[in-house]
């Protein structure tokens, strides 16, 4: 990563200057730790409304084997095989459209339009078609996940740069050459892009079903804590929910950076410079 | 040009009433072939009248709820990430302080706090307005920062060469340029928003569309949770066209009318 920055901007920077500035971030965390840690004893608020830090984090590491780590178990079920199922289709489906161009360009507003519609509103409905099953829960998450994989594919395959496009016509090319050997490999960053913004929303998508329809997962944790007043539980389960999809981010980055070195090393930027897409 | 506008318009306009009328009729086809029972699965036209004929005393009220958490969490989350995108350009120290953790956002569920604010502040409006900004902050102050960082160095090299100031530089050259950055990530916010307050609404309410949807399936009203979620899907649309309209006239105003069809 240092590497890369640095042989692009020319600049090199060392070990030290990447402490320098990871340090206002860590220091802000610091800060606001501390001050909720303080604000407990200090205002003497009641531990059902806010716990101090510490025993969040105790309660996080006692009742991680007996509570979190189980209801975690199946709430990541869900997640991956939504993903895989919402991700897989979107990627297909958007990999389908090119083929068309005409088809493609019919679809395009309607996959625009459909960014403008809450896809989570969809979650009751599967509830009550499925059950208080796993499936309900899958579906929230394929569902939810299934649109940002289609739109950044599609986005992904339309804007191959044309002087690459002209390059390969000149150079002979056939169009199935053209596909799979420039405009596949040009969609991938986006491809990648919308995949790791469709695992934290199938995160989100389990959860949010499990709020809707019960089960056993980390969500309807946090609705037993809520109902409860169990606020160290429920802020714990918080964490774990944002440790999981933390964890399953990285781990999409990771096969993004393994299977997209010659991107990476060509355009020296961090995936994340590509997080703000104009809309 | 006017070609070109006209096409902007439909696009903004056409696309999300394209989608819902695609996914009504793929719906249909689907309820057609499934064969599911009509209590479960309500035909088109049944929802459709159920939208109308419901709106006054059920659907309406409770939606005028929903879109009021939206849409001030939209303006709350809209003041303080336009704000914060825009001061932390000017001061590194904060960019660095915040801008991190604006990225790690991105890697988790915000969604997640919902019930830790309903525990808070209970079955208020306060928490459902919280929910929608704190799930729409994010995106707009990425992109807004993204966009005061979006300027190409000629453009700073010549105010510098012309001596102009910190201010005059913020002013005149590197906000007008971050505008339609400001507004891209306000656009995402709107769906943003109602997803936000509806799922609050799912943890905790007395009123709005939420509870509406559920008490609805608990008797199997499945017409009414369709209608409700046709009103969601407008509402967002709806929010997403009034941005798109007031984004107009702001670049109209700051660039003129001829580049409003490549600054848009």
């Amino acid at each position: 990563m240092a590497n890369e920055s640095s042989a692009r901007s020319g600049r090199g920077r060392r070990f030290g200057g990447r402490v320098l500035d990871a340090l206002p971030a860590v220091g802000a965390g610091v800060l606001a730790l501390a001050a909720w840690e303080l604000f407990v004893p200090i205002t003497g608020v009641k531990s059902y409304l806010l716990p101090p830090a510490h025993s969040v984090v105790a309660e996080a590491i006692t009742d991680a084997s007996d509570r979190f780590l189980p209801a975690s178990w199946i709430t990541l079920q869900e997640v991956l095989i939504g993903f895989v199922i919402g991700c897989g289709l979107g990627i297909l489906l958007g990999i389908l459209l090119s083929i068309s161009p005409p088809v493609e360009r019919a679809v395009m507003p309607v996959i625009a339009g459909v960014r403008a519609m809450p896809a989570l509103v969809v979650a009751p409905l599967f509830v009550i078609w499925y059950g208080f099953t796993l499936t309900p829960k899958v579906l929230v998450a394929a569902f939810v996940c299934f649109f940002p994989a289609l739109v950044n594919t599609t986005a992904g395959l339309t804007i191959t740069p044309e002087a690459e496009r002209q390059l390969f016509r000149s150079l002979g090319a056939g169009p199935l050459q053209m596909y799979t050997k420039l405009r596949l490999p040009a969609a991938l960053p986006y491809i990648f892009i919308g995949a790791k913004n469709a695992v934290v929303l199938s995160v989100i998508g389990a959860i949010v079903g499990e709020w809707v329809g019960g089960g056993g997962g980390i969500g309807r944790m946090m609705i037993d804590s809520v109902t409860s007043n169990r606020t160290e539980r429920l802020m714990a389960a918080v964490g774990y929910s944002a440790a999981m999809a933390i964890s399953l981010f990285l781990l999409v980055s990771a096969i993004e950076r393994l299977s997209l070195r010659w991107y990476f090393l060509s355009r020296g930027t961090r995936s994340g410079a590509n997080a703000a897409v104009r809309g | 040009m006017s070609r070109a506008r006209l096409a902007n318009l439909l696009r903004t306009v056409g696309g999300p009433l394209l989608a819902l009328t695609v996914l009504l009729v793929a719906y249909e086809l689907w309820r057609r072939i499934s064969g599911q029972p009509h209590f479960l699965v309500p035909d088109t036209p049944d929802v459709i009248v159920t939208a109308v004929v419901d709106a006054q005393d059920t659907l309406w009220p409770a939606a005028w709820v929903t879109l009021k958490e939206a849409i001030y969490g939209l303006l709350l989350a809209t003041a303080v990430g336009w704000t914060l995108g825009v001061v932390a350009q000017e001061s590194k120290i904060l960019e660095k302080a915040v801008m991190p953790y604006a990225v790690v956002s991105q890697a988790i569920p915000t969604l997640a706090i919902a019930p830790l604010l309903i525990l808070w502040f209970g079955f208020t409006l306060l928490p459902k307005i919280l929910v929608a900004a704190l799930l729409c902050f994010f995106p707009i102050l990425i992109n807004t920062h993204a966009g005061m960082r979006s300027l190409e160095s000629e453009y700073l090299d010549l105010m510098y060469s012309l001596e102009a100031g910190r201010w005059q530089t913020l002013f005149k050259v590197r906000l007008p340029a971050a505008v339609p950055f400001m507004f891209a990530g306000l656009k995402n916010g709107c769906v943003l928003a109602v997803v936000g307050a509806l799922v609050a609404e799912w943890v905790g309410a007395h009123e709005g569309m939420g509870p509406l949807i559920i008490r609805s399936l608990g008797v199997f009203k499945t017409t009414i949770v369709f209608a409700a979620i046709l009103y969601l899907s407008f509402m967002s649309i709806a929010l997403f066209w009034i941005v798109s309209a007031i984004e107009r006239i702001v670049l109209r105003i700051l660039y003129g009318r001829q580049s409003l069809s490549t600054a848009a």
